[in-house]
């Protein structure tokens, strides 16, 4: 008994040293962090640092900028709410990434703040009026299918025919969440086509006949939708993000054919903003000013397949990037959708998903 | 003068809980209700106007409500023969078929779900071979509300697996030789003597089987199909949503406050009374044996159908986790396709967020066991309306989804308060260990309160007039007898905390990366490195290692020590 009884005492003690410790190691750090002022860090808030992408830019801001880049890496929806919630007492400095909807979110709570990088006018499409925030990456997204279960002759020619065509009904697959960007993206698309004032949520009743037979017809899936094509579902198309191409043929043995509808792609603007009470404003800006130049967004977007904003950084890359690039864009009015995105996505949620 | 030294202290221990319970509880929880429910400087209930215009989900609603009492009554019976079948009876095999009904221990939500999908589901293995016998069955058979009682009734009996069986070690075995001396059946015996011991740990974790199935996410949705969506998956989708956190909310609060009030009718059948072994000398409990042949044999083939069930979806995540994601996508699987690099990928990989998660599962799970044995002492020794209130105060938060608790934490704490003595808690490490600290409080407290029924007043007493002072009666007396249960709580903690992601995303320090953090980034989708849905198995496998090395050091090595 009496070993349990000091077990359970030297138990406590390293527990509350360790703590001690642990504690203050962190918030110091923490605190030096703040110290730095306008000196030579930057905390980078992100949805689009995996894959190596992060420790990318951290090296190559070091090496030139002398700029250490701390990196918090989240999926989108939750980035955009961790910067709302930290809004009294912001933590980090830039945002990249993101998509019009998610930028509207941030605009509309203050939490990023008017800066104008000098490669700003350089940038055809993409970049917020006021200087909120610039693009930086262009992603298609996508309507794609299997060649080798599909050919190209029998495939739709636009979103709308996969629901309304029976004989689609169960060839495509549909994610059974609406956190990811691509999936939004591809809703907004649709949505445009049907935005009537006076109908519900300003939506025509049309337009929700179509989003309710998208989620009826098509195969609610929760994996990756290239392993879905793969698998035993019978799907054969889905929704992709044009960079998400490549590897995923290779992947899942997929020969992949896309859909280029009349109307245009709805393509999602990866961008990069200042945030509102950065605690390193100056190296905040250096940083932004760097990064979206055209050789950063050439090499950058070499590295990892990406389409830059950038039409000087686009040339030399993979012709497939150039595809991309060469894409309709889809019009789409975006101070109509984005401010109503959170309430189209619960009446989906509560009424159509399957 | 002991007398006001008792009082001071009592009323500082009080006067702590009430200042966590107010600060850590209640304050932040308030900051996300009024945000949720007062838009543009109202208060609205639009949320619950928009969630009764939508049939689907509230029949998701009810859906959640039907699962949550079946299941617990399919997942009590299971766990309980669990524990009859390794711990009660003699059963041929009975230590292998413990470790087999443990595995449910190690892994749970959605890896779990695939491994009985890769079982049940669409070119499953069990459906290819059922297919060949029954050339009319479908190949999607597995899907409703059928699949997801099968999943859950048995993804669900860990708990039953330490706390039934702890509870069954404090059954006298003098008792059921006197009640066989006197003429019981063994079913008598079984029903009368041993059931009523097993009663108050049974009971307790009937109710988290209950919430359970309230808060179901990966049965349902990898195996619910279109005819049986459940409720929260929904809600965890409507709480990332800036404008539907309101409907969130209430559907949360809807669930939470059903749970509580179970256990509020659970605690009046508690104080009932329940049996109590007034044996002061127990005596270890001896394998009974099953006497009726015909029975015996058809217990063996129930518990090796079990073991079968319960081992095989384990054994398909540690064989698909050797494998690529093309095999795992199409579920054809061959050993030819079986490879290291998933691993030798994932083990180069920087090693600190296992490091970063295991400090702060540690400090979370030692810091709640620790809590809860206070508040446990407090509510079972002063019983009256505050450790009333106490208690239920506790259950707060049970009331909220984890991603809008954790939007409470940071929006309340990431500016100076004065009941924080002012310190911005923002990005730092005491955040992150309150956080998982919270989330783990309704089960500790639960189960710590469950095990504090074992304990013989008398002994506690006896040491008093002996002349012990209390904490040196509780330390040498409460604590060894409670300790198995503790230890089996803290571990069962460090592992679910282990992987935690809902909590971690919002508040994590970029100078010290989470494991669930880090496993989203490595294998979320969207991103040009492709699908690695094998280094989610991986990750499992890795995480099953160590969470089965953790059970085993803290609870599995020294089970006995409670009884000796």
């Amino acid at each position: 008994m009496p070993k349990i009884f000091v077990k359970l005492l030297g138990f406590i003690s390293v527990l509350s040293c360790g703590m001690f410790l642990f504690g203050c190691n962190q918030d110091g750090s923490q605190e030096q962090a703040g110290d730095g002022g306008g000196g030579n860090m930057v905390v980078l808030y992100s949805n689009a640092l995996t894959d190596g992408r992060g420790d990318w830019i951290a090296e190559r801001a070091m090496a030139d900028l002398g700029i250490e880049v701390l990196q918090v890496q989240v999926g989108g929806v939750d980035l955009a709410n961790r910067l709302v919630a930290e809004r009294d007492n912001p933590q980090a400095d830039v945002v990249f990434g993101l998509n019009p909807m998610l930028w509207w979110q941030l605009q509309h709570n203050d939490i990023i703040v008017q800066h104008v990088p000098p490669w700003a006018n350089e940038i055809p499409v993409g970049n917020h009026p006021n200087g909120l925030f610039h693009a930086v990456i262009l992603v298609g997204n996508l309507l794609w299918y299997d060649q080798n279960q599909i050919n190209s002759a029998e495939a739709p020619g636009d979103w709308p025919e996969l629901w309304q065509n029976p004989t689609f009904h169960g060839r495509y697959a549909v994610p059974d969440t609406l956190e990811g960007s691509t999936v939004q993206m591809v809703l907004s698309g649709i949505f445009n086509r049907y935005i009537d004032p006076n109908g519900h949520l300003g939506i025509s009743d049309e337009g929700w006949e179509n989003i309710a037979a998208k989620f009826r017809y098509g195969v609610s899936s929760n994996q990756d939708m290239a392993a879905e094509i793969a698998g035993p579902s019978g799907a054969v198309m889905s929704q992709i993000w044009s960079h998400g191409i490549p590897v995923r043929e290779e992947q899942f043995e997929i020969n992949a054919g896309f859909v280029s509808p009349g109307v245009g792609v709805p393509f999602s603007i990866e961008g990069v903003a200042l945030v509102n009470g950065a605690n390193n404003p100056d190296a905040a800006r250096r940083f932004i000013d760097w990064f979206g130049q055209a050789e950063i967004m050439h090499e950058f977007s070499a590295e990892f397949g990406f389409v830059p904003a950038h039409p000087d950084a686009l040339e030399g890359l993979p012709p497939f990037n150039s595809v991309i690039a060469g894409l309709t864009h889809q019009q789409i009015d975006w101070d109509f959708i984005a401010p109503r995105m959170g309430d189209w996505l619960e009446h989906i949620l509560l009424n159509y998903m399957q | 003068m002991s007398l006001t030294k008792k009082n001071i202290t009592q009323a500082t221990i009080f006067t702590g809980l009430v200042w966590f319970i107010v600060v850590f509880l209640i304050a932040p929880n308030i900051t996300t209700v009024t945000d949720v429910f007062w838009q543009d400087g109202e208060f609205t209930m639009r949320a619950i106007e928009r969630m009764r215009n939508a049939p689907r989900a509230m029949q998701a609603l009810r859906n959640s409500f039907i699962i949550a009492p079946v299941l617990s009554v399919t997942v009590g019976f299971v766990g309980v023969t669990l524990v009859l079948i390794t711990d009660y009876f003699k059963v041929f095999g009975a230590k292998i078929l413990r470790l087999g009904y443990m595995t449910t221990l190690l892994y749970s939500g959605i890896v779990l779900v695939s491994g009985y999908v890769f079982l049940y589901g669409n070119n499953g293995f069990v459906t290819n071979i059922l297919v060949q016998i029954f050339p009319n069955l479908e190949q999607d058979w597995f899907s409703g509300f059928w699949a997801v009682l099968f999943v859950m009734t048995f993804a669900a009996t860990g708990n039953h697996m330490i706390f039934i069986r702890n509870a069954l070690r404090s059954v006298d075995y003098q008792t059921i030789e006197v009640a066989r001396n006197l003429g019981a059946s063994s079913f008598t015996i079984l029903w009368r003597v041993v059931l009523p011991v097993l009663l108050p740990s049974l009971t307790a974790v009937t109710v988290f089987t209950f919430l359970g199935g309230l808060s179901a996410i990966a049965a349902p949705l990898l195996v619910g199909g279109p005819d049986f969506r459940a409720i929260t998956p929904l809600i965890l989708q409507l709480s990332r949503l800036q404008g539907s956190r309101d409907i969130a909310a209430l559907l949360a609060l809807i669930l939470g406050v059903s749970s509580i009030l179970l256990i509020a009718v659970f605690s009046l059948l508690e104080k009932r009374g329940h049996y109590l072994s007034v044996s002061k000398v127990k005596t270890d409990l001896v394998k009974q044996k099953i006497r009726n042949p015909v029975v015996n044999v058809f217990v063996h083939i129930y518990a090796y159908v079990l073991f079968l069930i319960y081992i095989s979806p384990v054994v398909m995540i540690v064989l698909f986790s050797f494998t690529d994601s093309r095999t795992i996508a199409r579920r054809e699987f061959n050993f030819s396709a079986l490879t290291l690099d998933n691993y030798i990928a994932a083990l180069t990989q920087n090693f600190s967020p296992f490091m970063t998660s295991a400090i702060y599962s540690f400090l979370a799970a030692t810091g709640v066991a620790v809590l809860m044995l206070l508040v446990c002492r407090i509510i079972t020794k002063h019983k009256g309306k505050a450790s009333t209130a106490i208690e239920y105060a506790f259950m707060i938060p049970w009331l909220l989804p984890t991603v809008l608790i954790a939007w409470g934490l940071v929006a309340t704490f990431n500016r100076p308060q004065w009941f924080m003595f002012n310190q911005p808690l923002a990005n730092t490490t005491t955040i992150m260990v309150l956080g998982y600290l919270i989330i783990c409080i309704p089960f500790t407290l639960r189960m710590t309160r469950a095990s504090f029924f074992s304990i013989d007043d008398t002994l506690e007493d006896a040491a008093k007039n002996l002349g012990a002072k209390p904490m040196y009666a509780f330390l040498r007396i409460i604590i060894p007898v409670i300790l198995p249960s503790v230890l089996a709580i803290f571990a069962l903690n460090f592992n679910r905390l282990l992987a935690e992601f809902d909590m971690s995303v919002f508040m994590y320090n970029p100078l010290s990366v989470p494991l669930g953090v880090e496993i989203e980034n490595l294998t979320m989708a969207g991103d040009s490195g492709g699908d690695s849905a094998e280094l989610v198995f991986v990750y499992t496998v890795i995480i099953m290692a160590i969470s089965a090395l953790v059970l085993y050091l803290v609870y599995g090595r020294n089970s006995k020590i409670g009884i000796d």
